[in-house]
């Protein structure tokens, strides 16, 4: 079964370019547009393989789901991915103390993402 | 052109009017954290997005922006006019990319020479970052922990090559260190280090470096030998001995120990908690000597932690070490010791060591140990419903059995209940012998279960019991198939040709629906069925409803609310009150005022120019405004509202007015007007000069508004989508602008008439009154015609001379013209006609091809009888007939 990954942005390109590039690498993707709406999934019931959240969004920013989806039942290893920029050192680090399992740097190509993905991801 | 670099522009355009909406509301509250951060978010978002396209100029702008943006948020920088100026100066110029790749294409895009200064300009204004905030040099080596830090003599080795190392001195392979530090005199001895160091047989690893910082080049001596060679060699201690038997003073040389090879590069993380957790299980494994469990804890956390962190170099070399142990004796001590580093770098104590490593048999109640019960339980109860399957017969009966045995004796290690695993062996023995699963099942109702966990378990253990082969990953997918359908967007783009496609087809419809009452006068007059006729006459009224209720549906699709011109205005006025040192405040009102998308769009370019009127002319310099004793910051205000089936839009402002006056001696020395006109002409008709075309009213032509364009261009235009416009002003009370625009333009009501025997439609919009006039109410002034209507004086006009017949108008049997008053230039003007007929919703259509050059007709129309009817325009014909 494929494995299935959240991607959490607020820009509907950012999005796009992530899902598309996923969906060729053979992971159903789930998307939401903000921590909030992704927060929501997740208690709905929807439980990913990986995560993949950015950082600065609308509502509920990556730092604040994180820390939420970390205290939700079945998602304490779930691997999160935050996408960060090459500015945003501390906010990495913030990411990493409050439970994400590492960070991509804005833009991620397609292929590197695969790559990132599967190492974190076994079997995927 | 991409479906994602279209979405790209699209969200790039939301982005960047969101984005001159926040700076603008920031002047207004430039402390608001809120609003500051939304900006950082949008300029930041943006920039990502940017990076996805081959975009340098507009990343390199936008990234300068972010860089900018943060630090205000910060506060390292405060908000400022000058950092406004210079971010909306950024966005234009990204907005202007956008609009070159939307037009152009990606591949149209060259570096521009204009990118490099602004993002300069923007960075000016950062204050220099304190250090805090630069990113940490990656691999410092003061991150290596003292406790474990590198011997001297093998700190430069890389992990990779001591790993490698690792494994051959694993091997039972005897590796030597060598160092090798040539005398700086040594060229002179006829030696050649290099050649030395290259013939060294069995080197694994070697380095070159200079023994000490190297001289400026120009002090370089070189004849002086400042190399040292470090290596490492599978070479025996006697050969390398031999090898260098002429310098043995220059030669350190040691066996290599596995553990001085063993040592964890990288930065330290922060605490992770499943490395708490694995430190944790690592300890209980390493007392109960369960090394595959803890080979598979090491590999798993190392795929999920970061390679480069300290934590993860600790945990490949615990990897390394499991794996390259003999199978059940494993060095204890280094295992040992690199978890306790783990532990460090988890953040734990040595005394928690103590407290946390429990007995196997008492597992504590950690979350993570929470977290396995819940599925050990589980296992448990799906063992239980495959051992009550009833198939005793299946030829796979012996292997189900065997393999439930199997996972309960895991499970039972799993539980720290090793010692009940004879039985267990015992039931399965007994089972397989009667062919049964009884005894098996007898003894797993005689076993405790495993403790539930408390929160979770009734929940998902039941339904597990009862229906073992729903894979319990299932559950999840349904429930997000459940919740999907309120994730789809609500609306939904439509390309703007398929609405005007279905409008078409509306508007054929409501002239086709219009040949029912023609069908229904027919089937009375021809066939004399009165009957037949009321019955066409009821089924015409249905069919006009719906057509009505479906024209109107459609319409509903194509308003646009007038934010979407007004939205540009707010920057648009700060800019100018900048350029022209003004100050004002522009208020709006009613935004959400909705019109067909046609009315909005011509709406734009008028009311800009209308703004800049205002701004330019109308209101004053604040030293002007204090003068006259008003506040010194102006007042401009757009205010739109719904009037019936016309929007109205106000376009108000507290300046100076018109002076009627000025205008007079204006319009005068242009020549607009003659002597009589200047003293006749009452304020109110001065005022509406400045329609005239030609007319500009500023005495020195400025760089906004002159150029020329006057008001008579924005009346025109606003003609166009037949809206009418309306000038009041006070002398230094300030100016009004009235706009009356229609709804909707897609059908037009006209009025027939007839002329000439045939029959012309006229809008609804121009026509004032129809009135009957008595011949001798006729005057003539000046070869012209008019009359007095409600104490007014109307001049009168043969529509049949405007379509250049020379046929008088006929006279009705009371000797009287029928008149039709319309309305041109703001004035009511008679049209004398032969008759007035019905007035009818039309679908207007332009005139086309050759026709297309024809003055004075707005175009045709389709009747319902399958005629057609020229719509005439009667500002137009009346302008090109003088």
């Amino acid at each position: 079964m494929a494995k299935t990954i959240l991607v959490v942005d607020d820009s509907a390109t950012m999005v796009m370019s992530l899902k598309a590039s996923l969906e060729l690498a053979g992971f159903s993707v789930e998307t939401a547009a903000d921590g909030k709406l992704a927060l929501d999934k997740l208690k709905g019931g929807v439980r990913p393989d990986l995560i993949l959240t950015d950082i600065n969004m609308p509502n509920m920013g990556g730092l604040d789901f994180i820390r939420a989806a970390r205290a939700l039942p079945g998602l304490r290893f779930t691997p999160i991915l935050a996408l960060t920029t090459e500015s945003q050192q501390a906010k990495r680090d913030e990411a990493k103390q409050i439970g994400a399992t590492g960070w991509l740097v804005k833009p991620v190509g397609g292929a590197d993402l695969v790559k990132v993905i599967r190492q974190v991801l076994p079997g995927a | 052109m991409s479906a994602l670099l279209q979405q790209f522009l699209a969200e790039g355009r939301d982005f960047l009017q969101s984005i001159g909406d926040k700076l603008l509301a920031l002047e207004e509250r430039p402390e608001d954290a809120e609003l500051i951060g939304e900006l950082f978010r949008l300029v930041h978002t943006l920039k990502g997005n940017s990076g996805l396209f081959e975009l340098p100029d507009m990343t390199r702008t936008l990234h300068a922006a972010e860089d900018l943006m943060d630090a205000v948020r910060d506060g390292r920088a405060s908000y400022a006019r000058a950092i406004a100026d210079r971010l909306l100066e950024a966005m234009d110029f990204v907005g202007r990319l956008i609009e070159r790749i939307e037009h152009e294409g990606l591949e149209s895009i060259e570096p521009d020479p204009q990118a490099a200064p602004l993002a300069q300009a923007l960075r000016a204004l950062i204050p220099a970052a304190p250090l805090a905030h630069q990113d940490a040099p990656p691999d410092s080596p003061q991150d290596a922990a003292p406790d474990a830090a590198p011997s001297e003599r093998l700190s430069q080795i890389p992990e990779a090559e001591r790993m490698t190392l690792y494994r051959r001195l694993a091997t039972g392979e005897r590796l030597h260190w060598l160092r090798y530090c040539p005398e700086p005199e040594c060229f002179y001895k006829g030696e050649d280090p290099f050649f030395q160091a290259m013939q060294i047989p069995g080197v694994c690893w070697r380095q070159v470096r200079e023994r000490e910082p190297w001289p400026p080049l120009a002090e370089l001596d070189a004849y002086r030998c400042v190399l040292v060679f470090e290596l490492i060699s599978t070479a025996e201690c006697e050969t390398l001995q031999d090898h260098f038997r002429y310098v043995p003073e220059q030669i350190e040389l040691a066996p290599l120990a596995a553990s001085e090879l063993m040592w964890a590069e990288g930065e330290s993380g922060d605490p992770d908690p499943a490395l708490i957790d694995f430190v944790r299980l690592a300890r209980e494994r390493l007392a109960a000597g369960d090394w595959a469990t803890l080979a598979r804890a090491t590999q798993a956390l190392l795929e999920l932690c970061s390679p480069s962190l300290r934590q993860a170099s600790l945990l490949r070399w615990l990897h390394l070490v499991l794996e390259c142990a003999p199978a059940h004796s494993p060095p204890i001590d280094p295992i040992d010791t690199l978890i306790e580093q783990l532990a460090t770098e988890a953040g734990m104590s040595a005394t928690a060591k103590a407290l946390q490593t429990p007995a196997p048999a008492t597992p504590g109640r950690t979350a993570h140990q929470a977290i396995h019960s819940e599925l050990l339980h589980e296992l448990w109860e799906a063992q239980r419903a495959v051992l009550l399957l009833d198939d005793d017969s299946s030829p796979w009966f012996a292997g189900r059995l065997r393999a439930s045995a199997a996972s309960l004796s895991a499970l039972l290690d799993a539980l720290g209940r090793a010692e009940a695993r004879p039985a267990l062996e015992a039931a399965l023995a007994a089972a397989l012998a009667q062919g049964s699963a009884a005894p098996l099942r007898d003894w797993l109702t005689a076993q405790p279960p495993p403790p539930a966990p408390e929160d979770r378990a009734p929940a998902s253990a039941a339904p597990a019991a009862r229906a073992p082969a729903e894979r319990p990953g299932a559950a999840p997918g349904r429930a997000d198939e459940g919740a999907s359908p309120s994730a789809l967007p609500r609306t939904l783009k439509i390309d703007q040709g398929r609405i005007d496609g279905l409008m078409d087809l509306i508007g054929e419809m409501v002239v086709a629906k219009n040949a029912l009452p023609y069908l229904a006068a027919r089937a009375e007059r021809d066939y004399g069925s009165r009957e037949l006729a009321r019955e066409i006459k009821a089924q015409y009224a249905v069919i006009n409803r719906i057509a009505e209720d479906l024209q109107d549906a459609i319409m509903q699709v194509r308003m646009m609310p007038v934010s979407f011109v007004f939205q540009r205005f707010p920057r648009l006025v700060r800019d100018l009150a900048h350029k022209l040192g003004k100050e004002v405040r522009l208020s709006m009102e009613g935004e959400d005022t909705e019109a067909d998308k046609n009315v909005i769009e011509a709406l734009a370019d008028p009311l800009i120019h209308i703004l800049r009127n205002s701004l330019d002319h109308g209101l004053e310099t604040p030293e002007e405004r204090r003068a006259a004793g008003k506040p010194a910051t102006g007042q401009l205000s757009i205010r739109a509202r719904q009037e019936s089936d016309r929007a109205i839009i106000e376009i108000s402002d507290d300046g100076r007015g018109i002076d009627p006056a000025r205008i007079r001696r204006k319009a005068y020395e242009r020549g607009i007007i003659d002597e009589t006109q200047l003293e006749r002409l009452s304020d109110q008709e001065a005022i509406n000069l400045v329609f005239a075309p030609g007319f500009s009213t500023a005495e020195q032509v400025s760089d906004l508004s002159g150029r020329g364009v006057g008001m008579d261009v924005v009346r025109s235009a606003i003609a166009a989508v037949k809206g009418g416009i309306e000038l009041r002003s006070e002398l230094g009370r300030g100016t009004r602008l009235l706009l009356t625009l229609p709804l909707s333009m897609a059908v037009t009501n006209v009025m027939m008439v007839r002329a000439q025997g045939q029959d012309y439609g006229i809008p609804m919009d121009s026509v004032v009154e129809t009135v009957r006039v008595p011949r001798s109410a006729i005057r003539t002034l000046k070869q012209r015609q008019a009359t007095v209507l409600r104490g007014r004086l109307v001049p009168l006009l043969a529509l049949n001379a405007l379509l250049g017949s020379p046929k008088p108008p006929q006279l009705d049997e009371a000797e009287a013209h029928a008149v039709l008053v319309v309305r041109v230039r703001g004035e009511p003007l008679g049209l004398l006609i032969d008759d007035f007929r019905e007035t009818v919703d039309i679908i207007l259509k332009p005139l086309g091809g050759v026709l297309e050059t024809l003055r004075g007709y707005a175009g045709t129309a389709l009747l319902g009888d399958g005629s057609v009817l020229l719509v005439l325009d009667p500002e137009d014909l009346v302008q090109c007939s003088n």
